[in-house]
């Protein structure tokens, strides 16, 4: 089924043609903000706290503002947000309802440091 | 805005801040930046992504960036397939991990929009394949008469591939001629060598292996292929700690004040002509065979003592000479060096570097003769650019014109090319493959850092085309050389290892002994009484091949400071006597030749003496390049190409405004720059600390800062600091500098995040010179974020002082309040945000400044915050010394050094234990995260007439 989907003529096209497909970038942080996904996947931040539910979105939108308070609330108390590496890929965790005393453990276990000086992000 | 910036400015001027900003500016304004969401960007992923290729993380390759001809090894950081920053390969024995100002700036000259683009014939576009079909329809008549007919014209030919590529076609082509012309070239030492040895032989120093060096006008620390290497074996036989109190001693004799001077721990100022007496009555005191005392010596005071300590430290000791002075006074220096047992000691003889060593000035007028006689047919000028450089009396530029098939081969449409009849675009060498050899021989094979930018050739592949193998790879044509050269155990192995290493593994030349003939010293002795001039090449813009590397022109020069310009450099009582003032056009008249350009008082200068800079006055070297300063290459000619006696020299009344970016040099007895001798320091070796007291901890109404984790801050040591100013050109690369041009440098808008201070000490006309790199000191108690109305500049948890671009809104309360004058300001827009080339080079990790904000050092901060995210990803603290700013690894001498100074095991903690460790201007009560080692100098107690 996947070799005739018409949703994934670009892919053909781009393979067989070898030239790149233009994906339009739906997650566009200011040029000044430096953003690196490992660090967050390494201390437990899940996929979804930041991208949403994409494997519900028929097309990707921004699901969270992206706003500096936003990304602040969690760097000040990432116990509220943080999961268990295990579980930083699925799509379809909720946080339990001890939330806060799995992730106070959490920022202890993967030594989280509360980072909110400027250059941490923005450089 | 574009109305205020152009009032007073002259066309080219305007035209050139057309390129650097204005028209960013006004396209900026065009589209219109108002509140609205940015514009949809769009992501092109790779259908077939390189291996190891991974968006956000640098790749690390090593090269060698080469200059004239020589190699400094180089490791190259790049992003995306993008080179963005030049390190220096620890591995090198050029480099051991730091690189030269020039290996630094190199990066720019590859991505330089006005590189040359495209083949062209009488100006027109044509192409390579029209070319090659050219060439062997003209060289068939030429290849029957055995090559008669054809010229080639190169640079100096060092690598081995090339040179083995110029022997062949001159097997194929017997009668054919091979020039080398290099105007800056070591055409003394050549010489020099000749008459001390009878044959050519290349000269090194092992500066860790001397405890007394003399200088004669050679400025070791600024030019030839080692200077990175001497800074640092000058700097580690002088690191004073603790206990440690060895030091080396550094004479200088010059001709004019330079950095090594600056840094003598004695200097005598003397006119270029009287340097081979001194050093014809050095020869005749430490007993050179064949050199009679001569009668009325003049420099008896200092040559006593100073012989004495050559002859104290035999074997331990030696004798360096400037490329600029003539070819017996090297002869000379090879005999004192054989005289005090230095050679294969600090003085170390090899074959010579070069494929074929030869009397250049010769070879080039023959050439000419040739022209001029007609016989040259095809005449191919592989880089270089003779018709602006070559001595003037030569008429180079008239002799091309006879030339049937002229054919330049270079980076850029030049001076040259303009004359010819075919321009080829060159490859840079971080570009295509090649190879090429260090000071001591050490071989690098040079690896492409990124695809070809635009339609251009490799030397070695232009050659190809000569002898007949069209179209084949440079990477191909260096593998073949070296499958041949390197045996016949496993090539591929041994190849990747050199490479991947950046250089050949014990593939320096093999050390000679060679035999001392009888020399002549007669020459001199001459003296002349009237006015002297002397050339030098620019120390940047070399022979003026980097005119247009924007970068380089705005680099403060060493001593003056003077940015975008050459000048006349005078003694203030020369300049009375002859009418000559400060920054007024005088005319220098060499026979029948002038040139005029703006005087500077230079403390330092001989009377009588006058110094020009050549590698500038360029009329075709792109936007940035074309028209800046003078050109002294119209009064250089083949019998005065370094120093002309009794020359005229005039005012003529005019004002020309020279940019500095320092115009006060004294430190008006406050001390900044601490410096003493080191007897100083055996009796108390707190004397920086005594002259700059520390207010108590609680003298501050603001709250102190705790930093459980890091603590970074910087200790530089002033005793190490030679004020090449790598650390400047650094700086720039690693975060996104922009250059602002002359005018704003006037107007003191430059961006520079790091200067080298420069202050002059002693008697101003023969001073002693105290060098200082400032940067941001992340005051604990910062000046700058107590008035910010915006919160624009804060404190950070592990002690930077940081400043937020967004945030600012340009008050510049901040500059205004930094008593270290660290902050600059974005006057106008002066990042180029708009030329794509130019985009290539930007660090991604730091941030591209827009106009109105202000920026200043942040002590790279995006490189300590990528450590520290490979350290948590790896659960452990970011290690002692695992990170170095941009300033730090670039520098020779070690100077600079930055790290936690709450790790104990930190070498920057370990230097701010140090008794000589001392903050600028602590009495205010910053508490400075930037402090001093207080300079030591060594002066001989058996000469008294030390400065201090």
């Amino acid at each position: 089924m996947w070799t005739t989907a018409p949703d994934l003529a670009p892919v053909r096209e781009s393979y067989t043609t070898g030239r790149s497909i233009q994906w339009t970038k739906v997650y566009e942080l200011p040029e000044y903000v430096y953003f690196n996904h490992s660090i967050h996947i390494h201390k437990g931040i899940g996929c979804t706290t930041c991208h949403g539910r994409v494997d519900r979105m028929p097309l990707t939108w921004q699901d969270p503002p992206l706003t500096m308070a936003w990304c602040l609330d969690c760097h000040k108390n990432p116990e509220q947000y943080v999961r268990p590496r295990s579980e930083v890929f699925s799509m379809s965790y909720s946080p339990p309802t001890n939330q806060l005393k799995l992730g106070t453990q959490l920022v202890q276990e993967y030594q989280i440091e509360r980072r909110t000086s400027c250059t941490v992000c923005h450089r | 805005m574009s109305e205020l910036i152009t009032i007073g400015e002259n066309p080219v001027e305007a035209s050139r801040r057309r390129f650097l900003e204005l028209m960013g500016a006004s396209i900026a304004l065009a589209t219109g930046a108002g509140c609205t969401r940015p514009p949809t960007e769009f992501v092109m992923p790779y259908v077939t992504p390189p291996e190891q290729a991974i968006p956000g993380v640098a790749r690390y390759y090593a090269t060698a960036a080469v200059t004239n001809g020589i190699a400094e090894g180089v490791i190259a950081e790049t992003h995306l397939g993008r080179p963005t920053k030049i390190e220096g390969n620890p591995r090198h024995p050029a480099s051991l991990g730091a690189t030269s100002v020039l290996s630094q700036a190199s990066i720019l000259d590859l991505y330089d929009p006005f590189r040359a683009k495209e083949v062209t014939k009488n100006n027109e576009t044509a192409s390579w394949d029209q070319f090659t079909v050219e060439l062997h329809a003209a060289l068939e008549p030429i290849r029957k008469a055995n090559g008669r007919g054809l010229s080639l014209l190169t640079e100096t030919v060092v690598s081995p591939t090339l040179g083995w590529q110029l022997q062949r076609v001159l097997e194929q082509f017997p009668e054919a001629r091979w020039h080398q012309y290099d105007p800056a070239g070591p055409h003394s030492s050549r010489k020099g060598s000749l008459n001390a040895f009878g044959r050519y032989v290349n000269t090194y120093y092992r500066l860790d292996q001397a405890n007394v060096m003399l200088s004669l006008d050679s400025d070791f620390f600024t030019y030839g292929p080692a200077s990175t290497r001497y800074a640092h074996d000058y700097a580690f036989g002088r690191k004073v700690r603790g206990s440690n109190t060895q030091m080396n001693r550094l004479y200088v004799a010059e001709s004019t004040l330079t950095s090594t001077g600056g840094k003598a721990d004695h200097r005598l100022q003397l006119k270029y002509s009287d340097i081979g007496r001194f050093g014809v009555e050095l020869a005749a005191a430490i007993g050179v065979p064949g050199v009679a005392a001569v009668s009325s010596p003049r420099f008896e005071r200092i040559i006593g003592p100073l012989s004495q300590d050559l002859l104290a430290n035999r074997g331990r000791s030696a004798i360096l000479v400037g490329e600029n002075q003539p070819p017996a006074l090297h002869a000379l220096v090879h005999a004192m060096n054989a005289a005090l047992g230095n050679a294969g000691h600090a003085v170390a003889y090899t074959e010579a570097l070069e494929t074929r060593p030869e009397n250049q000035i010769e070879s080039l007028k023959t050439l000419v003769a040739e022209m001029n006689a007609g016989t040259v047919k095809i005449l191919l000028i592989i880089n270089g650019n003779p018709a602006y450089n070559a001595p003037n009396d030569l008429g180079f530029s008239d002799a091309l014109a006879r030339v049937q098939t002229s054919i330049h081969f270079g980076l850029y449409h030049d001076e040259t090319s303009q004359h010819t009849v075919w321009s080829l675009p060159a490859s840079h060498f971080y570009e295509s493959w090649s190879d090429a050899r260090a000071f001591d021989g050490t071989v690098t094979i040079l690896q492409p850092l990124i695809e070809r930018l635009y339609d251009s050739r490799s030397e070695v592949e232009l050659l190809d085309l000569l002898v007949e193998m069209p179209n084949r790879a440079s990477r191909t044509i260096v593998r073949s050389y070296w499958q041949q050269q390197a045996g016949a155990y496993d090539f591929e192995t041994w190849w990747r290892k050199a490479v991947g290493e950046g250089m050949i593994p014990a593939s320096s030349l093999p050390e000679s002994q060679p035999a001392l003939q009888p020399i002549d010293v007669g020459s001199l002795l001459a003296s002349d009484s009237g006015i002297e001039l002397t050339f030098r090449a620019n120390p940047y813009l070399y022979d003026g091949r980097y005119a247009g590397n924007a970068w380089l022109q705005e680099l403060p020069r060493h001593i003056t400071k003077l940015t975008w310009d050459n000048a006349i450099h005078v003694s203030a009582r020369t300049a009375e006597r002859h009418g000559l003032r400060h920054q007024q056009i005088a005319r220098i008249k060499v026979g029948t030749q002038y040139v005029e350009g703006a005087v500077w008082l230079s403390p330092g200068q001989p009377d009588d003496s006058i110094m020009v800079e050549f590698g500038y006055g360029r009329s075709r070297a792109g936007p940035i390049g074309t028209g800046i300063g003078f050109d002294a290459y119209r009064i250089r000619t083949t019998t005065g190409l370094w120093h002309v006696p009794n020359i005229e020299v005039s005012n003529t009344g005019a004002t020309y405004p020279l940019a500095t970016t320092q115009m006060n040099k004294s430190q008006h007895g406050r001390d900044l720059v601490v410096s003493q001798p080191i007897t100083t320091y055996q009796r108390d070796p707190r004397f920086a600390q005594k002259a700059h007291p520390q207010p108590s901890y609680n003298d501050t109404l603001y709250p102190h800062w705790e930093y459980p984790h890091y603590n970074w801050g910087m200790a530089i040591d002033l005793t190490a600091c030679v004020n090449c100013q790598a650390c400047v050109i650094a700086c720039q690369a690693e975060n996104n500098i922009p250059v602002v041009g002359k005018q704003q440098v006037l107007f003191n808008r430059w961006m520079h995040w790091l200067r080298v201070d420069v202050y002059y000490e002693g008697d101003w006309s023969e001073p002693s010179a105290r060098f200082a790199p400032i940067p941001c000191m992340h005051c604990e108690n910062a000046p700058c974020e107590v008035v910010c109305p915006v919160q624009a500049t804060v404190h950070s948890s592990d002690g930077l002082n940081e400043m937020i671009y967004n945030r600012c809104v340009g008050t510049r309360f901040c500059s205004n309040n930094c008593p270290y004058k660290v902050r600059r300001f974005n006057f106008l827009l002066y990042a180029d945000w708009f030329t794509d080339q130019l985009k290539m080079q930007r660090n991604p990790d730091v941030t591209v400044r827009s106009r109105g904000v202000i920026e200043k050092c942040t002590y790279c901060v995006q490189r300590i915050r990528e450590a520290e995210i490979r350290a948590q990803m790896e659960n452990r603290k970011i290690q002692a010394n695992e990170v170095k700013t941009a300033c730090q690894q670039v520098c020779p001498t070690a100077a600079i050094v930055f790290g936690n100074i709450n790790d104990s095991a930190s070498e920057v903690s370990r230097m701010k234990a140090e008794p000589l460790n001392y903050g600028m201007l602590t009495e205010l009560n910053t508490r400075p995260h930037t402090t001093y080692l207080a300079e030591l100098r060594n002066p001989n107690p058996a000469i008294t007439n030390y400065a201090d």
